[in-house]
This record gives C-alpha cells, structure tokens and sequence, in this order.
C-alpha cells in the first residue's frame, strides 16, 4: 500500500500495523512552518546514530529530492534510500533503519541506523583447531560476507542475494567464485532457494533440508561449517557456499563423503601428517560402525575366527553375564548415547558429576555387578571413541544410525547378516548424489586428480589441478619453475 | 516396495537365528587324548574356559577341567562327554590331540576319521603320541609357563621341533597327506610324563617351584600305514627328520681328547634326488658354529677345524643311516621316497606291487657338507688357554 502525504496518518497506520509494540518510538518535529515525522524500532537501532542523522542534516526548507540527496551527501557511512509503500518500510524498521516522512511528499527517506546487535568474531567453538586462523562466523551477515571478503579479494567472487521467509524475509546468499564454480549449479541452488515458501528461516539447517528433500539417506550432503576459511578454501574448489543470516553456520555444497574426512587444519599442517590423519580418520568412520556388529558376529555365531587364546578369554568373561550378548552391546550403545547427550547439554559444573556416573558407575561397577563383561565396555570405548574425530555432527549421527542397522544385521544371521548389511551400506552410500555429483567421488567414480586433492593432501606445489567434477577451470596453480624460492 | 519390506522381514524371520549360540554357552576344548583299551575308546577333552571361582581378582582368569567318555566309536565317547559337561562341546579350538600307543596300535583312521567328517573342527591341530603314559595323563599335566596344558604341549612341539632335531610336529592336514597319498608313511612325536601323573594333574603343580610331575618332548613313533610300529631312539629319529628335511638347527657333539666339541649347525637343508631304479641320493648340507669345546684343541689351525668338520658330517651320515636301517627294518618307508617316486616315475611304481617290500632294495647314496665358518666369540677354546698357562 502506497504511502499517504499526511505524517500523522502514516506514523498511525504503521503503529497499528504493528499493534502498538512497545519499541515503535515516533515523533514529529517542526520547525520553519515545515513538519517532519520520523520513527523507528528502539530495539534494533541505534540512539546516536538517530540522533547524529537527524541532527547534522534535517533541513526543512529543501524539497524532498534535494533534502534526499543532501543526506546523502552528507551522511557517507550509512545506506540511505527511499520508500513509497508500507510493506517495504516496515522490512526496514525491523533492520534497523529510521524512517523520515516528510509533510505533503508521499514518499519516505529510510536511512539505516542500526545497533550492532551480535557478539564479535570469536574463536570457534564448534572446530577447534590446533593450527590454522581461530576466527569464526557469527550471527551477523554483514560481518559474515566480510570474513570471506577479506579471505578472498577477488571481483568473480559473488554474492546473489535471495530473502527468504514469508515472515522472517531472511537473507541468504549464495556464494561462488565466478570463473571456477560451475554456473549452472549455483543457478539450479539459486532456483531451489527461490522455490521456498515458508514462514521462516531461522538457520542454515532450514535451507539445507530443503536443498536435500529428495535424499532419503542419512548421511549428510552437504558440509555445515562455521570457519571461513573452510568456506574459503571450498570455494576456491569450485564448491558453492550458501550464508544465511543470523546464523554462524554456512553450508557448502556439494559434500561428499571425503570431504567428511577432512580436518579444517588439514590444509595448515605438513602433507604427510594430514595424509596420515586423514587415513585415521577413514579406519575410524569404519571402527565407528562396524566394531560392535563384528563383536557380535563373531560372539554368536562364528567364534571359530577368533584366536584360541582370544576366544577362551571373550567365554570366560562372558560367563555369568545374563544378557544375549547383542542385546548387551545395544544396551552399552543406548547408554553411551543418553550420556552423550547430557553431555552436550549440561552446563560444565556439572560435568564432573557426569564423569563419576559414566566412567564408574556405568564402567566399574556394571563389569562387578555381572550386568556386562568388560569386552563390551572395551568395544564400546573404541567405537565411541572412533566417532569423536568427526567434525560434522550430522555425520555423527548418520553412524549411530548404520552401527545400530550393523548390529541388528548381525543379531540375526551372524557374519552372513553382517557382510550383507556392508554390501547394502556401500550400495546405498554409492547411490546418494550431491548436486549431480556421486557421494563416493573420487574413490567411485574414479578420479585421480580428485584422489590427490582429496583422499590424499600432496604438497601444494603438486596440486595444479582443480578435481573436474567440482569445477570446469581445472588450471589451480601454473608451474613455474622460476619463481621456486630455493633455486 | 511393501512387497519387498514384506519379503526382506520374511527372510529375517524365518531365518530364526539360524546357528545362533552364545560363546558362554560353549564348553570350549582346546586338547583331546584317545585311549583305547579292551576294545574301547576312551576319549578325554580338555576344557578350558571354566571360569576361577567368583573370589577370584580378575574377571579373566580361568581353569581348566578334563571330562572323558567311553565307547566303541569316538563320537560316542564324545556324547558321552556330554552329560557330564554342562554346556556344549565346542571342537572348533582344538590345538592338539594326544593319541595312546594303543589307539596308535589300532589305527590312526579309526580314531581320526570322526574329526574330519566333523565340519565345526579346525583341523589345524598337532597331532602326538603318548609314550608309554596314558594319553589322559599326558593332557591333564598342569604346567607353570602356560595358561593350559594342551597349550603347553602345541607351543613345546611348536618351537623346539626345529632346535632339537629329535622332535616333529605334524599337523592333521599333513598326517592326512601322509596316510591318503601312496608310497609315504607317517610319523609322530610321542609326550612323555616324568614324575607323578597324580600329582602332576593337580593345580598345586604348578605352585610349586619343582613341579611333581612334568610332561616332556621324547622321540618319534614310526607308523606303517596308519598303524604304529615303534619307537625310534633319539639318533634314528634325528635322522629320519634330517632325511625329511624338517629341521633347521641340529647339535652335533663330537668327542676330542679328553673333553667334547659341540656344533650347532644353521640353515640344515637337505635335498634328495631319485633315478629311475628308485636309488636316492641325500645331499645335506649346512653351517655350522662351535659352541662349547672342553677339550685341549688349536682352533686357530685350519687342519684342526677340517678335521672336526669331517667329524661332525661323519656323525650326520651315521644319523641318517640309523634313520634308514630302522626304516628298512620295519619295512615301511618313512620318507616319501615311494611318493617322490610316483610322481617322477608314475609307470614304474605301477609296476611295483608292494613299495615297502621294495623299499628295502633301495640304495641310498649319503652326502653330508657341513661348513664351520665360525668358531664362536672366543678364537681359542679356553681349555687350550688353561693348560697353555699351566704350561
């Protein structure tokens, strides 16, 4: 609806469309036979800014136009525009902006005044590192697109804005270097974002499920981060980011199932030793798995595997333990996940508390008591264990998930049930597809160059090329031999 | 897709955790012995996954129990084992089995055959004799070093049938080998108790820094087909195993003037080659070392070493001429020359009809190498230094 030339009616019509909330402020000042009416949300602005605005440029004999482009002469370091409907001027109040109306004009002059209503860039918590920058995302979107800004200073590096949420008008941005991400990727990501129609969006896991609804798997598609230099160095891949506002967590995509054995520090450490902990980290998403179905596998059904000396042991710990041996396993799996989640969630003074439950009591004391034999805590501590080293929680989870499906599999039909659960569980992870491109890329399909960027981490100085599948300009660095700093 | 959930839940179902056992539920045997006396197998397992009573520190430690049973056949025996046994038997662990000279006497077959029709059963297990003992006896010796005594019996035939040259230790794929191919005949390891079989098989045993009864590694039984002959001495049996090629260390203890010289000799390896009478010739040859020489000797002249070596090969050829008189004595051909020969010669050994009887013809030619090129830390015995000074 268009605004009217009256102020009183408009600052009228405003406060009802807000029901009268508290933090609307209005005023009309005259002065020189001219009135002027100004409001705003005290909550998201800022006092002085209002009142250095006001003060330094307010001059009622211009004419509009004229008074418009005196304060934006004048005024260097805040947005200014103009406005001519209710819709649009009450999306700026709630950024925080001022509204000016001018008497007999039907048009307003918005000026953004807004309070820095976010903590400042701190360390992550979330991916700590030992090496590598600590700075991290933060609810602000601004400050957001500046730390990848300052990362890479590069104009194809582009940022389309789209304002999702009905009600929230949320800012998301997808974020892609121009000359190295495939176009028609982000074009598709752009499309789907537009296709949301929802109420709101509160955080970067709202857009994620809807970039991910046809996908039935567990296993995340995408790589949630909240350090831009992660951000950073994907983008420079040719991955596509998507900033949401209000959030600290940007997502990237395509993630594939290698990039969840990556470490943010990866790229800081010397390339044998991130090989290596890359290589851990493989073995480990497999322990995390498998260790407890093999357990029971091997316990129920085919103890013939198992060394003489090994063997004798597992029975005679086993003895007197009243539970079948997998639903042991799946009791000690269910514990240490409750406990996992009051971890998470309990505040640190009671964490020592939490400690004495879970190492003695559900330890010490359930061996004692005949409830479990120790292999299984042993079992358990491995496979928990095992799952820790992975950043991504949704890979976490997706884990837990297999493991429990593992065990259930070899509940039932022994090491049959066990090696056919494998086959399903690579069938299915070989069939997720990430933005047309497969989930276990490079290892199937094979791609040597993605193998070196990915599986591996070679020295830079070998890593010329771009995996093709991420990117269609393949040319990262140009060789030349002159400029190598030891010759 | 509700018609695959349907099948795949049938398929889970109906399975009805087919082959499920918990491995408490399991008595877990890790040794065997078979008796045979008047007409009657007794068969004794060796169980070892009873668990310390429940004061016990750790949860881990163990005991073991030997439960035996008697019948005609062995798996009756087993049965036997059964009702007294609360939990399953479980033969997949055997390591070793211990066969009584009686047993050994009535055939090897008829006491073997049941372990491998029995699909649960490993068969990678050793296979002894005990000698002059009752197998029983044999396995029920408890023993310090090792948690269990079958254990102890598998690893004492595991590592010392290389270092002694008397012993060998015989799988039951190999005795299997041996008693299906033509023109082969097997030999055992015989276990023999010293001391006290009573006391040996209580705990208190192994409480004690001089145990009462200990079992120990004695010589090889010599089989004709699968039925046991005798025993060899300790020379014949080094020798049989020289001629098989299955050792690898050999001491050899030669006398010298007033005192001995001892030769440990490395990398003992022998090579038989037969023409086409079935005439063999066994090439040995080795390094060897002097270890422990108590006699007045120059071993810095090299007559003197060459004239220990001729010694020492002279020792090896009469080890394996008492290996092969006591072959041909018993007519049975304890080293697979009638299969060497079979496989060269297949329409020759056709024509022969019995291969033991002709075994005894066969001419064995006898060349030993052995190479001391090495007399030990020491250049000159201390002996020689002793009496030098006394001098």
């Amino acid at each position: 609806m268009k605004i009217s030339k009256s102020i009183q009616q408009n600052l009228n019509y405003i406060k009802e469309l807000n029901n009268n909330s508290s933090d609307i402020v209005t005023r009309t000042i005259k002065r020189g036979g001219k009135k002027v009416g100004y409001i705003y949300l005290e909550s998201v602005s800022s006092d002085d800014k209002i009142s250095n605005f006001l003060n330094k440029s307010i001059d009622f004999n211009l004419s509009f136009t004229n008074l418009f482009s005196k304060l934006k002469n004048d005024i260097f370091n805040s947005h200014i525009d103009t406005c001519d409907n209710y819709e649009d001027i009450f999306y700026y109040l709630s950024s925080g902006y001022t509204v000016l109306f001018i008497e007999k004009y039907d048009n307003a002059i918005v000026i953004e005044t807004k309070s820095t209503l976010d903590r400042g860039v701190v360390a992550s918590t979330s991916e700590p590192i030992i090496r590598g920058p600590k700075d991290s995302f933060t609810e602000n979107h601004a400050i957001n697109i500046g730390l990848i800004r300052k990362r890479i200073k590069d104009p194809n590096l582009f940022f389309e804005e789209v304002k999702v949420g009905r009600r929230t008008k949320t800012k998301v941005d997808v974020v892609y270097i121009d000359d190295i991400a495939d176009k028609s990727k982000a074009k598709n990501i752009i499309n789907e974002i537009k296709k949301i129609d929802i109420d709101g969006i509160l955080d970067s896991g709202y857009i994620r499920e809807f970039l991910e609804k046809k996908s039935s798997s567990v296993f995340p598609k995408v790589i949630s981060t909240e350090r831009p230099d992660v951000v950073c160095a994907s983008l420079l891949d040719g991955k596509i980011a998507i900033l949401v506002e209000n959030t600290p967590y940007a997502i990237i995509m395509p993630g594939l199932f290698i990039d969840f054995i990556h470490s943010p520090e990866d790229n800081y450490y010397k390339p044998v030793n991130a090989t290596f902990s890359r290589f851990l980290r493989l073995v480990c998403f497999f322990c995390a798995i498998i260790t407890p179905a093999l357990y029971v596998a091997l316990m129920t059904f085919n103890p013939e595997i198992i060394p003489d000396q090994l063997l004798i042991s597992f029975a005679v710990q086993r003895d007197g333990v009243p539970f079948p041996t997998a639903i042991e396993v799946l009791i000690f799996v269910i514990i240490f996940e409750i406990l996992m989640q009051a971890d998470i969630h309990s505040p640190t003074v009671s964490g020592s508390a939490m400690n004495i439950v879970g190492a003695l009591i559900l330890g010490d004391a359930a061996v004692n008591a005949g409830i479990v034999s120790p292999i299984v805590i042993i079992i358990i501590a491995i496979t928990s264990i095992s799952e820790l080293v992975f950043y991504d929680v949704d890979m976490i989870n997706a884990v837990r998930q297999w493991r429990i499906l593992f065990i259930l599999s070899s509940l039932i039909l022994g090491l049959i049930g066990f090696v056919s659960m494998l086959l399903i569980f690579l069938n299915k992870l070989a069939s997720i597809e990430c933005i047309g491109v497969p989930y276990l890329t490079p290892v199937s399909p094979t791609s040597t160059v993605g193998l070196k960027n990915s599986l591996l981490r070679l020295k830079r100085s070998k890593l010329t090329k771009r995996q093709s599948y991420l990117s269609k300009n393949t040319t990262r660095m140009v060789k030349n031999e002159k400029n190598n700093i030891s010759s | 897709m509700k018609k695959i959930i349907f099948l795949a839940s049938l398929i889970l179902l109906l399975g009805g955790c087919y082959d499920y056992k918990e491995l408490n539920d399991y008595a877990i045997a890790t040794g065997m012995a078979i008796d045979y006396e008047n007409n009657e197998y007794e068969v004794s397992m060796l169980i070892a996954n009873s668990p310390k009573s429940s004061g016990s520190e750790s949860s881990s430690e163990f005991q073991t129990v030997v439960y035996s049973g008697k019948g005609k056949t062995i798996y009756k025996a087993i049965k036997d084992i059964g009702l007294i046994s609360p939990k399953e038997l479980y033969i997949g662990h055997l390591s070793i089995i211990i066969l009584s000279e009686s047993a050994a006497k009535n055939g090897l077959v008829k006491s073997l055959d049941f372990l491998l029709e029995e699909p649960k059963s490993k068969k990678n297990f050793y296979i002894a004799l005990a000698k002059g003992n009752k197998a029983k006896d044999v396995l029920s010796i408890t023993t310090p070093l090792t948690d269990f005594p079958s254990q102890t019996l598998a690893d004492n035939l595991k590592s010392t049938h290389y270092l002694q040259g008397a012993v060998v230790s015989v799988d039951f794929n190999t005795l299997m080998y041996q008693l299906v191919n033509p023109g082969i005949n097997p030999v055992l390891n015989g276990f023999k108790i010293y001391g006290n079989e009573k006391a040996g098989a209580k705990s208190s045993n192994i409480e004690t820094n001089l145990p009462k009864a200990h079992v120990q590694l004695s010589n090889l039984g010599i089989f004709k087909d699968d039925k046991f002959i005798t025993w060899a001495n300790k020379n014949e049996s080094r020798g049989i195993n020289i001629i098989n090629d299955k050792i690898a260390e050999l001491y050899i203890q030669l006398d010298c003037d007033g005192g001995y010289i001892v030769i440990d000799t490395e990398n003992f390896k022998t090579k038989r080659t037969i023409n086409s009478k079935g005439n063999v010739t066994i090439n040995s040859s080795s390094a060897g070392l002097i270890n422990e020489v108590t006699c007045d000797i120059d071993l810095t002249k090299q007559s003197n070493i060459d004239k220990i070596e001729k010694q020492a090969e002279n020792k090896v050829k009469k080890f394996i001429k008492a290996g092969i008189n006591l072959a041909k004595q018993n007519k049975t051909d304890l080293f697979g020359i009638g299969l060497k020969y079979y496989q060269e010669y297949p329409e020759k050994y056709q024509e022969i009809k019995n291969w033991n009887e002709y075994f005894q013809q066969i001419k064995f030619n006898i060349k030993v190498n052995i190479d001391l090129n090495h007399t030990g830390s020491i250049q000159q015995s201390l002996q020689r230094r002793v009496n030098e000074k006394g001098n």
